[in-house]
């Protein structure tokens, strides 16, 4: 199994144990983000730099719908 | 078609096939499913997209090239170490000049991309042999990994090469050190094991990689002084000689 094997398999197991306990799509959005942001850093020495690069789009759209989704929470709260 | 790209493709539709009668049944689990569903196929294809070779075919492949070079300079009895060249309007990737004499001059005005042999020069000291640096690739990765132009950024940039170097698997770390017109670099864990006596003129890719980018971060030329190497650890010492108004 080779680094990037094992970075996909976390990622797998974390999005079962997300899809397991969260009910709402807003957490488990986040928690996706959270998950994804933190294997790139923690992986980030070991992934290849083009796949890096090519990581960063589903990072964007992930922070984009967190901010959604905090812009959401926001207006709830001010109304 | 690799079988990750089947797996993410698969996935993903699944996934959006989840969401769509998750919605429509109004299930909330099997909207998450969806959604994770399709954040992994993403995942998966991110990762299917770049080949990488193996290691022994690396070597089957690249070395010979390497050697060839090697076998050139050797072939002209060049023995003066090589003065690496930063990108200009002329060689807008770098290049490296073999010196037929230790005390050379170079005018960087006469050479463009096609030059190769300088011999068609006034002045003997002017003669070298221009090549182009072989590790001109290995510097676009790193500048592409660091989402920075080496151009005038300092030495430091120069050690993002480190975190390339380390996931292609070609060597551990690279550390630059500076003091006045000396520069010393240490490049540890190197698996291409091509180092010798002649690195001095033609380094391998991983090592000229390295001073090209010393150089453009520089915008200096810089000329190799000494390459030592034991166990895959590698020491070069270079000299800053100026920039490229003066040798203009």
């Amino acid at each position: 199994m080779d680094v990037d094997d094992a970075i996909i398999l976390t990622l797998a197991i974390w999005v079962f144990i997300c899809s397991i306990l969260v009910k709402t799509v807003d957490v488990y959005a986040t928690l996706l983000l959270i998950g994804l942001l933190v294997v790139a850093e923690v992986a980030g020495n070991f992934i290849k730099p083009e796949t890096k690069q090519r990581l960063k789009p589903a990072i964007y759209f992930l922070l984009f719908v967190f901010l959604g989704i905090v812009v959401r929470k926001v207006m709830e709260v001010l109304r | 078609m690799k079988l990750k790209h089947i797996a993410g493709t698969l996935l993903i539709v699944i996934g959006s096939i989840l969401v769509f009668k998750g919605a429509v049944d109004g299930n909330q689990s099997l909207i998450n499913a969806g959604i994770g569903g399709v954040f992994l196929g993403v995942v998966v294809l991110t990762f299917s997209t770049s080949d990488y070779i193996k290691y022994d075919a690396f070597k089957a492949v690249v070395m010979p090239y390497v050697e060839s070079s090697r076998d050139l300079v050797d072939a002209l009895d060049l023995k003066n170490s090589a003065a690496y060249i930063p990108p200009y309007k002329n060689l807008p990737e770098g290049g490296v000049f073999i010196p037929l004499h230790e005390d050379f001059d170079l005018d960087l005005a006469k050479l463009d991309r096609n030059t190769m042999f300088i011999t068609d020069v006034g002045r003997e000291k002017e003669m070298g042999l221009l090549l182009k640096p072989l590790g001109k690739e290995l510097m676009r990765m790193y500048e592409s990994y660091s989402e920075m132009d080496f151009a005038n950024a300092g030495l430091y940039a120069v050690e993002n090469a480190s975190a390339v170097l380390r996931s292609l698997g070609l060597a551990k770390s690279v550390t630059v050190e500076e003091s006045g017109a000396k520069v010393k670099v240490y490049v540890d864990g190197v698996r291409t094991n091509a180092c010798s006596k002649t690195c001095e003129q033609t380094a391998c890719p991983v090592c000229s990689s390295i001073l090209l980018s010393i150089a453009k971060s520089l915008q200096e030329l810089i000329v190799v002084e000494e390459f030592k190497f034991e166990d895959g650890f590698v020491e070069i010492s270079a000299r800053r000689i100026g920039g490229i108004d003066r040798w203009m």
